[in-house]
């Protein structure tokens, strides 16, 4: 466990903050994510989420606020009063924003309006800064004692004021290797030691009421809950040791009713009044996982001792196992009747227990969701359960009565009634006591083995210097008191003076415990004093850190702004270049292929010149030749006259002769 | 001007609509005390007579409201409210104007228009106005104690003033988002247990509780889609938060009950729009302290359009009009009646005659109301209206003959009387009573055996003239087999033990008490209580097979109950709005027929005269007729009060409470409106038009036609008012809203006009084929008539009356021009197409 516990680096809280959400830096012009969305996350979230996604506009985001909703496009950049978003919002146009409420604050729709005007940003342009990891991861889930028990070191005891009632204890939670219990007050979670029973430590929750309070499976960080119903809800991580914070996760639109921490110390579960319960990451802060198919609010969650298993309970009575690696879901555990208020694990993984508003406890086996046992635990309804590590089983309900129940599951005992219906238990395996709290907002620790009560713890426990004036007081009247019997010492007669001397020595005995206590209660103070004061130097240096990284986040926007003019130019300018120079061998071509044309021109020309040159005599020689083929042509044809003479005269015998001869022509 | 009349209303007893709890029979009987001295006849004479003298010369009255003051603990308070009465009527608010004063100081503070107490003691406190004053006495008790606050008592209250636990809200049968209240407060002991310890952490911080969902969402400082119901630091804002702090503490033992609720004043008369009255709201609790509600009650109007109430009781008026406001409180609701009159209304009263008390009671509404009622009827008007609604008959001409001619001044008392004799009288209300009791042949259930022997017995009791007191007794006590005793049937064709109770409740007392069966009626007085316990009358009636298997015995089975189902109680027998009778080893019918038809319960006599009267007038005196209750209260309570007193004291005399009817001016007025009544319908100044009820439109129409029907069950030529099955029906009966009689509700009877009724009458088989098969016309031919005297005739059967000039001459003008009418068939046949015009036109088928 110390080699483990090693791992752990002090990283500053602050910067882990810096990785969700970035500090507002004064600025000009207001942007989306430091002034516009934590009005818009308020007044609007409610309805306009992505779960729920009133007329299909989600405002929490910076894409969907732009995208619109089923209307259309709800911001025109640059031009508030023309925005449809700012319009309703400013009660101008229907409907009107809240519905049958009156218009949100002024100075809440100035920033919207500023916002719009000023062009949308949605940040200062800083680039986020990588989210620094947190190591706390486990090796392996703690199933071994850790050599060194997981106890905080000194931690601040200063409380918000003391208010005149507790309220109702929530949740209660035990360290599963220290005697350490830690209960929800008014915005701060109190840790007691089990055996002493002393105020070990209050871990601020400014975020609300903390609903409920988760230890490690190892020990060494507590989980809680919480937030502002109706409003928001977000769940912190606490180093245990330090007992500051690592992180805090959860944007959640209600109070977080259920969460849980894995026993590898990676991841967080949290579920509430919105039905969908997430699984974040501790060590990037992200959201991992939404686990959709609760139909009422999720009042208990948890990681089976193992981590394979995610188990989350709802109001309805549906249970269902998820894988918690993946967010894959596993298995569907049948309908209870009612309500399902309370999940517990026992040490093995291999009994998951329910407790259910109908009063029965109800066991199941995990692995294909059986009933193993089922019996009635409470009239009227079961508030909260738990497992000790030997398997045996605590619970509190409406009936008053804190049960304890053996390994096979028969009553045990019954401790006294509370004065009211019980709500929140936890057993302590170091001590063997047993802590329940009840709805007046009693805290009481019982021991096991008998059943007796051996204490309270006060939930809402007294700011410092109240408790620094009660010490004094006491301190004075203890001394008073003293030196009334030392005066009465000294004039007893000699047959009280044994008595007298007896009280004397009470008294001092009793002074001396005053000055212990006014001391210790001095010590607490001086201890807050110095404790604050560095813890509010280490915030002012990570402020600055933080500031001076948003610095350069925006110096560097600069420049990779800049760089980018400079590539855009640069490109331009070779393209022009490359353009030039494929122009410049098309020029030098045309003109090779102008040249050789013009030599080809004069060479046909010097041809045809000579050609010109003996077409004359060619021609005579042509008109002389005609004129001796018309003679021959005239004397033949006066040949041919003469042999169709000859011929006629020949014809002409011949038919004479026919005649002669009597022949037919 | 009558000034007297409206100066000793307004100084008589206040509210006369204030209604008694359950189980307060002293608080009933102080109640109807109240009205017999408002309108004991001797006072009504007194102010007629002075008024008519014109001797009272009153100027305004002061009217403070409460008349007295008690303050007990030192978180009480009570608000005043002053109003002037003019002689005329007109009430002025003057609340804000008058000059209040505190006559010992060191008792009592005034803050504004309210007090606060300061010390124990007696004191009084003086309102003046102009020169008028009044001194209310003041007592004020344990000043000096501040008790805690109470769940019930201050928290439940701020809910519903707040609208959480309206139906559309959390009071809905799931709640909102898994949050439930019960409805408007019913279960306030389950309300705590859901606010506290149902999702405990979550609703309620008992550390911080400003922080509290409740706070925090009621206020919409978180989303709540409810929106902001309460404003941060105002006063049930501080309640809420008040008993955050003292630990969300439920009350230690069981809290004083609110017995009755005030709402003053009780009337207000308000000159033209823009006029204002304040109410306020007075509860009084079993432990006879009062309490100042008004911030806590939530306010009603019945008319938004006359006068509109706001969050606090400030009524604004309208148009013109009467409203009923309304306050509601826990689980009481009590009205006062606003009249919203134009600005500087001239007005001229014409005193028209009075013939009788009903005369007097209308008229003095009307007065109020500054409307003059319509002209009496004319005397042919009149003869069909009574033959209608009378006899469901319509006179014959020879009737009409004699009746037109008779100078006998008093004619139409005596036609009334005439008409009370025949049988067709009977008939008609056995029909009407046959719907009341679900007459119907049902299968497998009511044989026609068993149903005919019902509708005999029915018969045979009305005919006899049987008070209707005895009858109620004997149908409700009815024991025995359903042949032998018919009146059993009643049990046999509704055997759900709630249905039956519904169907008593809405039949004789005229109120519909179903909604209470699963949560405090929204709009009346009845609780889940009232319901279950007048159910378990009921719950103890056996039935078994008789020998016929078509008969069942019906005995009193003695032994089970009925349970409350809010915890599975049994609630013993109550009386609704009356007490808690002994039924150890009685027959629980029995004593509850016993108090149901008798003067100890007043609702039955008030339900059966406005049955009677909605039957003459075409509308309750309360409307719905069966729809009674706080919200809905009767246009002249005055009236139907007398009315009901009447009827009771002459032993449920029916032909008695006929006749008084139907010779009273009221009834006899004309349907033309004048500029006055044109817009109003509810407060009988004209007479009103009326569609013919389906029977005896069929009846009417076959007697005019002279032809005769064959129903299923019945001889030829019975008339369809005597059919007894709901189940036997015609085409044209179902067309024009005959009863099937499958509930009890009054609207099973459907008069309005509507197109496949005047589609019937034109195209369809009846009249068509009843003028051919009838003769009527044929046989007036035969006789020797002229076509003149023909269509005369024709119209005296039909319309009453005879035919005007012009329409004799355009009906000849038809005739001569018709090619056809030359011949004997064809003037016969021109002439039943005129007989067919006349049936089918509005004035045959309306009663006017």
């Amino acid at each position: 466990m110390a080699s483990m516990l090693a791992l752990v680096r002090h990283v500053p809280a602050a910067v882990v903050l810096a990785a969700s959400v970035l500090p507002a830096v004064a600025a000009d012009t207001p942007t989306f994510v430091d002034n516009a969305l934590p009005v818009l996350r308020q007044r609007c979230g409610s309805c306009h989420n992505p779960d729920k996604k009133t007329a299909g506009l989600d405002v929490t985001s910076y894409a969907s606020i732009l995208r619109g909703g089923g209307s259309g496009e709800v911001i025109t950049p640059g031009d508030a009063a023309g925005s449809h978003l700012f319009r309703v919002a400013n009660h101008d146009d229907e409907p009107k924003m809240p519905p049958d409420a009156p218009p949100i604050p002024e100075a809440e729709r100035q920033v919207l309006k500023s916002w719009i005007d000023g062009g949308v940003l949605e940040t200062k342009g800083s680039v986020a800064v990588a989210p620094k990891r947190v190591e706390v991861a486990m090796a392996a889930p703690a199933t071994e004692r850790p050599a060194v028990p997981p106890m905080p070191g000194r931690l601040p005891l200063e409380t918000g004021a003391k208010t005149a009632k507790p309220d109702s204890s929530t949740s209660l939670a035990t360290s599963p290797w220290s005697p350490l219990v830690a209960a929800c007050g008014q915005k701060q979670v109190v840790l007691y030691r089990t055996d002493t029973l002393d105020l070990v430590g209050v871990l601020p929750f400014p975020e609300g009421r903390p609903h409920v309070v988760r230890f490690s499976a190892g020990g060494g960080l507590i989980v809680a809950g919480g937030g502002v119903g109706g409003q928001s809800g977000r769940v912190v991580v606490w180093n245990l040791r330090n007992g500051r914070r690592l992180c805090t996760l959860g944007d959640e639109l209600d109070i977080v009713l259920a969460a849980d921490v894995s026993p590898d110390q990676r991841l967080v579960a949290l579920g509430g009044p919105q039905k969908v319960a997430r699984i974040w990451s501790i060590e990037t802060g992200a959201k991992l996982h939404d686990l959709g198919k609760h139909t009422d609010w999720i009042l208990a969650t948890a990681f089976s001792p193992d981590g394979a298993l995610l188990v989350t309970a709802d109001r309805a009575g549906n249970v269902f196992a998820w894988e918690s690696a993946t967010g894959r879901d596993f298995l569907t555990i049948p309908a209870h009747p009612a309500a399902v208020t309370s999940l517990a694990w026992r040490g093995d993984s291999n009994v998951l227990a329910t407790g259910c508003d109908d009063g029965q406890i109800r066991l199941w086996e995990p692995e294909n969701g059986t009933l193993v046992k089922a019996w009635p635990a409470h009239g009227g309804g079961v508030a909260a359960i738990d497992f000790t590590r030997d398997g045996r089983l605590v619970s509190v309900g409406r009936d008053k009565t804190p049960k304890l129940w053996k390994a096979d599951f028969s009553q045990e005992r019954a401790l006294a009634p509370g004065a009211d219906v019980g709500m929140s238990v936890a057993a302590c395996d170091e001590t063997g006591r047993i802590l329940v709290g009840d709805w007046t907002g009693e805290l009481s620790a019982y021991a096991a083995a008998d059943g007796g009560r051996v204490g309270m713890l006060d939930p809402n426990p007294a700011p410092l210097t109240d408790r620094v004036a009660a010490a004094e007081r006491e301190f004075a009247a203890r001394k008073t008191m003293l030196d009334a019997a030392v005066a009465a010492l000294a004039a007893a007669p000699d047959a009280e003076k044994l008595q007298a001397e007896s009280a004397v020595i009470d008294l001092k005995s009793q002074v001396a415990k005053a000055a212990a206590e006014q001391a210790r209660w001095f010590g607490e103070v001086a201890f807050q004093a110095g404790y604050d004061r560095l813890a509010k130097t280490l915030a002012d240096r990570q402020a600055a850190v933080a500031a001076a990284e948003s610095e350069w986040g925006v110096v560097e926007a600069k420049r990779r702004t800049d760089d980018q003019s400079l590539q855009a130019a640069a490109a331009k300018r070779d393209g022009l270049q490359q353009q030039a120079d494929a122009l410049a061998t098309a020029i030098t071509q045309a003109e090779q292929q102008v040249k050789d044309l013009a030599a080809q021109l004069e060479k046909h020309k010097a041809e045809m010149a000579q050609v010109q040159s003996g077409l004359p005599g060619a021609t005579t020689e042509a008109e002389t030749a005609a004129a001796a083929v018309a003679e021959a042509t005239k004397a033949a044809d006066e040949r041919k006259a003469a042999i169709a003479a000859r011929q006629a005269e020949a014809d002409a015998l011949a038919k004479e002769l026919d005649a002669l001869q009597g022949v037919a022509p | 001007m009558k000034r007297g009349l409206f100066a000793r209303c307004s100084k008589a007893s206040s509210t006369p609509w204030q209604t008694s709890t359950a189980g307060d029979v002293d608080a009933r009987e102080r109640i109807l005390a109240s009205q017999r001295r408002l309108f004991s006849p001797l006072s009504a004479g007194a102010v007629v007579l002075v008024s008519l003298l014109g001797l009272a010369a009153e100027a305004a009255t002061l009217r403070v409201s409460p008349p007295a003051v008690h303050l007990s603990t030192a978180r009480d308070r009570q608000s005043l409210v002053v109003q002037v009465v003019e002689p005329d009527g007109i009430t002025r608010d003057a609340t804000l104007s008058a000059t209040i004063s505190v006559d010992d100081p060191t008792k009592a503070r005034l803050d504004g228009r309210t007090l606060f107490p300061l010390a124990d003691g007696d004191t009084a406190v003086t309102v003046a106005v102009a020169d008028q004053t009044v001194s209310i006495p003041v007592h004020i008790e344990r000043a000096g104690q501040h008790p805690d606050l109470s769940f019930r008592l201050d928290v439940m209250p701020v809910f519903m003033r707040s609208g959480c636990n309206a139906g559309s809200c959390h009071g809905s049968a799931r709640g909102k988002d898994g949050f439930r209240l019960s409805l408007f407060g019913f279960d306030p002991a389950a309300d705590y247990q859901r606010l506290t310890r149902e999702q405990p952490g979550r609703r309620i911080n008992l550390a911080v509780p400003t922080e509290s969902l409740l706070l925090t969402k009621a206020t919409a400082t978180v989303p709540h889609t409810g929106g902001a119901r309460l404003t941060a630091g105002d006063e049930h804002y501080a309640t809420l938060q008040r008993w955050l702090e003292g630990g969300a503490a439920d009350d230690p033992g069981p809290t004083p009950a609110v017995v009755a609720l005030e709402l003053h004043p009780p009337t207000a008369v308000l000159d033209g729009p823009a006029a204002t009255q304040q109410f306020t709201v007075l509860a009084r609790y079993a432990d006879g302290t009062d309490r100042d509600v008004t911030s806590l009650a939530v306010f009603l109007s019945s008319n938004d359009a006359s006068a509109k109430i706001d969050r606090d009781g400030l009524v604004t008026a309208g148009g013109r009009g009467e409203a009923f406001v309304m306050a509601r409180f826990e689980t009481h609701t009590v009205g006062s009646q606003v009249i919203a009159l134009p600005e500087n209304l001239a007005f001229a009263w014409t005193p028209p005659a009075a013939a009788n008390r009903i005369d007097e009671l209308v008229n003095a509404k009307l007065h109020t109301l500054r409307i003059n009622p319509s002209a009496p009827c004319s005397d042919e008007e009149f003869l069909r209206r009574a033959s209608i609604d009378i006899g469901g008959v319509l006179p014959t001409s020879a009737e009409y003959r004699s009746f037109l001619s008779s100078p006998d001044p008093d004619k139409r008392a005596r036609l009334v009387d005439q008409l009370l004799e025949r049988k067709e009288f009977v008939d008609l209300w056995v029909m009407k009573w046959s719907e009341l009791m679900m007459v119907r042949t049902v299968p497998n259930q009511v044989s026609e055996k068993a149903m005919f022997l019902y509708y005999g017995w029915l018969q045979d009791r009305i005919e006899a003239n049987t008070p209707i007191d005895t009858l109620v007794r004997e149908l409700l006590a009815a024991k025995g087999g359903t042949f032998t005793n018919p009146a059993t049937n009643y049990f046999q064709h509704e055997r759900d033990t709630l249905k039956t109770a519904e169907n008593v409740a809405q039949v004789f007392m005229g109120m519909r008490i179903q909604c209470a069966q699963c949560h405090n009626h929204p709009f009346d007085r009845w609780t889940m209580d009232d319901y279950y316990g007048f159910a378990n009358f009921f719950a103890q009636i056996g039935r078994k097979q008789g020998e016929d298997p078509r008969e069942t015995i019906v005995f009193n089975s003695g032994g089970s109950d009925v349970k409350h189902p809010v915890g599975g109680r049994v609630v013993p027998p109550k009386f609704l709005g009356g007490g808690v009778p002994d039924v150890a080893g009685k027959d629980r019918r029995e004593v509850l027929a016993a108090w149901l038809a008798s003067p100890d319960n007043p609702h039955f006599g008030r339900n059966l005269v406005n049955i009677v009267w909605a039957h003459f007038f075409g509308r309750g005196i309360v409307d719905e007729v069966d729809d009674v209750r706080v919200s809905n209260p009767p246009v002249n309570e005055a009236l139907l009060d007398a009315l009901a007193r009447r009827f009771v004291e002459s032993k449920y005399d029916f032909k008695q409470l006929v006749r008084e009817i139907c010779t009273s001016h009221a009834y006899q007025r004309s349907t033309r409106p004048n500029e006055t009544n044109a817009g109003d319908e509810r407060n009988f100044s004209k007479g009103s038009l009326r569609r013919i009820r389906a029977e005896v439109l069929l009846d009417i129409v076959t007697a005019a036609t002279a032809t005769q029907n064959k129903f299923k069950g019945l001889p030829l030529g019975a008339r369809a008012v005597q059919i007894a099955d709901g189940n036997t029906s015609t085409y044209f009966l179902t067309t024009f809203g005959r009863a099937t009689r499958a509930t009890a509700c009054s609207c099973e009877v459907k008069m309005e006009p509507n197109l496949s009724q005047a589609l019937h009458l034109l195209n369809g088989d009846t009249i068509q084929q009843k003028i051919r098969q009838g003769g009527v016309v044929k046989q007036l031919l035969d006789a020797g008539r002229s076509p003149e005297q023909v269509i005369e005739e024709l119209y005296l059967r039909t319309l009453t009356r005879r035919p005007t000039e012009k329409e004799t001459q355009g009906l000849m003008e038809i005739i001569g021009t018709d090619p056809t009418a030359g011949t004997p068939a064809g003037l016969r046949e021109t002439l039943e197409d005129g007989f067919w015009a006349v049936l089918n036109s509005r004035e045959f088928v309306f009663n006017h």
